[in-house]
């Protein structure tokens, strides 16, 4: 499956993990760990777009500032698209 | 004494089922060498003692993190009896990633499937004879919070302690790893490592590439089989691809097959509410029009809500508070200079740039919901494909949306663009996106000139921002930098209600530098201008006799052609260099000893006209940045010369617009 999800990821443009996980017949938290798995091995790579909060009380543990101000997205390395290729070929 | 381990995601109800098993015979201690901490008890079932260890709560037992460490080195190293896994009944596909990793350590394992109540509750119906038989070991469903089935899960334990062997089924990685397996094992074998990880496990970590299991063996004595693992690896990446992704999906592929056997969920809607909402919101014509509808509703919303609700208010509170403070000063014989300097200074200068703070925290009020909902991720999607077919960036329309704050933190927000070209000119045109700080100036003029379309002015002004820097990262990445734009996967986060508190703090990051600003920056410039404006000596206050009319006068003619050739626009513009709310607190300044009360507006109304209004606020809209963001500029570019380049193109670019909007109004009839 996680190599179906690179897959799907790289033919898109934006995804949400709901979609994924309907698409996989799964549910979100599944696909959150597949994510991580893959940015572990290095398939893709993840920017957190943060907002920037000037804030600067440090206590960013539970705080909507830190949750909600990310824009967050992917890139699939050069990594990921060899293999995306290569299954693409077997 | 045997000894049962505990491990679980977190939030199984690992704890809970320890504390079922233990009683209050436990103690706390921590693990060696590590910060993790180490749960222990003692059980005792017909007379005999068990040693309980709660292991950290993990979601795998890799080489990620001390906790997953600890696990793994405690269930391999010192080999507990019986190891039971905690697996969470209502989100069973994630939680078996975990027994998966269990099965291929070889050890005793049993599941307590916990939360059986709440999965009943979600109509999720698990088939445990199934499942056990799909993972070859035994399932003991439990409500840990009731202490239901802990008893079943303690005759299971002892039980799978007193068998020879421990049944379960093996996850297949296909023909080319298990060979592959097959061959570092035996490699291993034929050594005398000196470890008590099994082998066959080591075997399946160095082709998974785990990095501890790897650095082990580099350490030890006989390293140099890890060339010979590097030929396993390569031999099944040249025909297939990395074994670790192989292995990770055949890990998978059991847990998809166990679930599927054994797991009925109630039929998912497959288009959730948010896949449609998203459908409309980021529709390839309609995503457009609607953030653009959102935002002009928000800046009218802005105007009514804050101007006329809230802004007389403050206006009229700091007058009265001016007047009050001056009479004091003048009863107490201060000075005369002193109450000149705090009237017609400190109120006239700084009050002014005050004066617009309630409409400031509504207007990010507003914003502050848009992005703690979610619905900003969807725009910058939307931007996204325009920006694409401008040859930009997507993420450059994320820096934007940081810079509608202010620029500094939307030019540092660039550092997630990797490619040199996209993030130059993201940087370079940043600063035509209409920060916080050049709000007081067009609402300034906006109460003068247009109080009847407040809203549509301001959202024309951001849009026009908005476009020109759309233009000049278009002409940038036709000239200056030139190359491929890299493309990226933007993630929608699911909708939510937006909280008070977040929408709040949003609201209180903006606001609060706003105001640590006028009373730091914006405070020295207007003690520095009002120094200024009343020297020399002698001279009538705020005339263009002063040092401060003398400069204005000065750079006045530059700005003849823009329609706004007057010393105080001039100097207005020249504080603004340093910060942009030093442009109303100037105007304000200068222009204090002219009026009395609603001063500025009546004063700005007889030196501008409506048209001249107009190129005003484009100027300050897009020339020169403030001294902030070309210091950023330069320190995130690593070049003066870029900082400097900024600083002149964008003049440049604001006086021509000005210009052409002067000029063109006139031709038009325009006044
Ligand atoms: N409904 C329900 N709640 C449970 C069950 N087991 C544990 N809980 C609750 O789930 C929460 C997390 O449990 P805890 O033992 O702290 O999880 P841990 O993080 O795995 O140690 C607590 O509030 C428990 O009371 C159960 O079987 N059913």
């Amino acid at each position: 499956m996680i190599i179906e999800v690179l897959k799907e990821m790289a033919d898109m443009p934006v995804f949400s993990k709901k979609t994924l996980a309907n698409k996989f017949h799964t549910n979100d938290t599944v696909i959150e760990q597949v994510l991580k798995e893959l940015q572990r091995m290095g398939c893709i790579s993840k920017e957190e777009n943060n907002n920037g909060c000037n804030l600067g009380c440090g206590s960013c543990k539970g705080c909507p500032m830190a949750s909600s101000n990310g824009i967050n997205s992917f890139t699939v390395t050069e990594k990921g698209k060899r293999i995306i290729k290569n299954t693409n070929l077997c | 004494m045997k000894t049962i381990a505990l491990v679980g995601n977190p939030n199984s109800g690992k704890t809970t089922i320890f504390n079922a098993l233990t009683g209050a015979n436990q103690h706390v201690g921590n693990w060696p060498g590590v910060t993790v901490e180490k749960k222990e008890g003692v059980l005792t079932f017909q007379k005999e003692k068990y040693r309980i260890v709660d292991l950290p709560g993990t979601y795998s037992l890799g080489a990620y993190s001390e906790d997953e460490m600890v696990a793994r080195d405690f269930i391999l190293i010192d080999q507990p009896d019986v190891v039971i896994n905690v697996v969470d009944a209502t989100n069973i596909e994630r939680n078996l990633y975990l027994t998966t990793q269990l099965l291929e350590m070889g050890t005793k394992v049993i599941v307590a499937l916990n939360m059986m109540d709440e999965a009943e509750g979600k109509k999720i119906r698990i088939d445990v004879e199934k499942l056990s038989k799909g993972l070859g070991i035994p399932v003991v469903p439990t409500i840990a919070s009731k202490k239901n089935g802990i008893e079943k899960l303690i005759e299971k334990s002892i039980e799978t302690i007193n068998k020879k062997q421990s049944f379960q089924n093996k996850i297949r990685y296909g023909k080319e790893i298990e060979e592959q397996i097959e061959i570092v094992k035996e490699l291993l074998d034929s050594l005398s490592l000196n470890t008590k990880y099994p082998y066959e496990w080591l075997a399946l970590k160095l082709l998974e590439n785990d990095s501890y299991i790897h650095e082990m063996i580099r350490n030890g004595a006989e390293s140099k089989i890890l060339g010979r693992v590097q030929e396993s690896i390569d031999q099944v990446a040249a025909t297939m691809m990395e074994p670790e992704l192989i292995i990770v999906d055949k890990r998978y592929e059991f847990i998809r097959h166990v679930v599927k056997e054994s797991v009925k969920k109630p039929n998912e809607e497959v288009v959730t509410k948010s896949d449609r909402i998203d459908k409309i919101l980021t529709h390839k014509w309609l995503g457009l029009p609607i953030f653009a509808l959102i935002m002009l509703i928000v800046y009218q919303l802005t105007f009514t809500i804050g101007q006329d609700l809230f802004g007389e208010m403050v206006a009229g509170g700091m007058e009265v508070l001016g007047e009050k403070v001056a009479l004091l000063l003048i009863n107490a014989n201060a000075p005369e200079l002193l109450v000149a300097f705090i009237s017609d200074g400190l109120f006239g200068g700084v009050g002014a740039v005050l004066e617009f703070v309630p409409l400031i925290m509504v207007m990010y009020f507003f914003i502050g919901i848009l992005e703690d909902s979610g619905y900003m991720a969807r725009a910058a999607y939307v931007m996204d494909r325009i920006m694409r077919s401008l040859g930009l960036h997507g993420k450059t329309f994320i820096s934007m949306l940081v810079g509608v704050g202010c620029n500094v933190p939307g030019i540092m927000a660039t550092r997630t663009l990797d490619s040199k070209k996209d993030r130059m000119i993201a940087m370079l045109i940043n600063p035509f996106i209409s920060c916080g700080a050049r709000l007081p100036i067009y609402l300034v003029f906006i109460a003068a000139f247009f109080p009847k379309h407040g809203g549509l002015v301001l959202f024309s002004l951001y849009v026009f921002g908005f476009l020109i820097a759309l233009l000049m990262g278009k002409i940038f990445s036709k000239t200056l930098f030139k190359g491929e734009t890299s493309y990226f996967i933007m993630e929608l986060p699911p909708y939510r209600m937006p909280t008070i508190k977040g929408i709040l703090l949003h609201m209180w990051d903006k606001v609060s530098s706003f105001l640590k600003r006028a009373g730091t920056v914006i405070f020295t410039v207007v003690t520095i201008l009002w120094v200024l404006s009343v020297l020399p000596y002698g001279v009538e206050p705020h005339s263009s006799a002063s040092i401060l009319g003398r400069i204005g006068s000065f750079i006045a003619p530059i700005f003849k052609p823009a329609g706004f050739g007057t010393w105080q626009a001039s100097v207005g513009l020249f504080a603004g260099i340093v910060a942009k709310e030093a442009v109303v607190a100037t105007l304000g300044m200068v222009y204090a000893g002219v009026e009395e009360g609603p001063g500025l507006i009546m004063a700005i109304q007889e030196a501008f006209t409506p048209l001249t209004a107009v190129s005003f606020m484009v100027m300050t809209l897009l020339y020169t940045p403030c001294a902030a963001v070309i210091g950023t500029i330069r320190r995130e570019t690593n070049s003066r010369k870029w900082a400097i380049f900024t600083a002149l193109y964008t003049f440049l670019v604001g006086w021509i617009a000005a210009v052409l909007i002067f000029q063109v109004g006139r031709f038009f009839g325009l006044s």
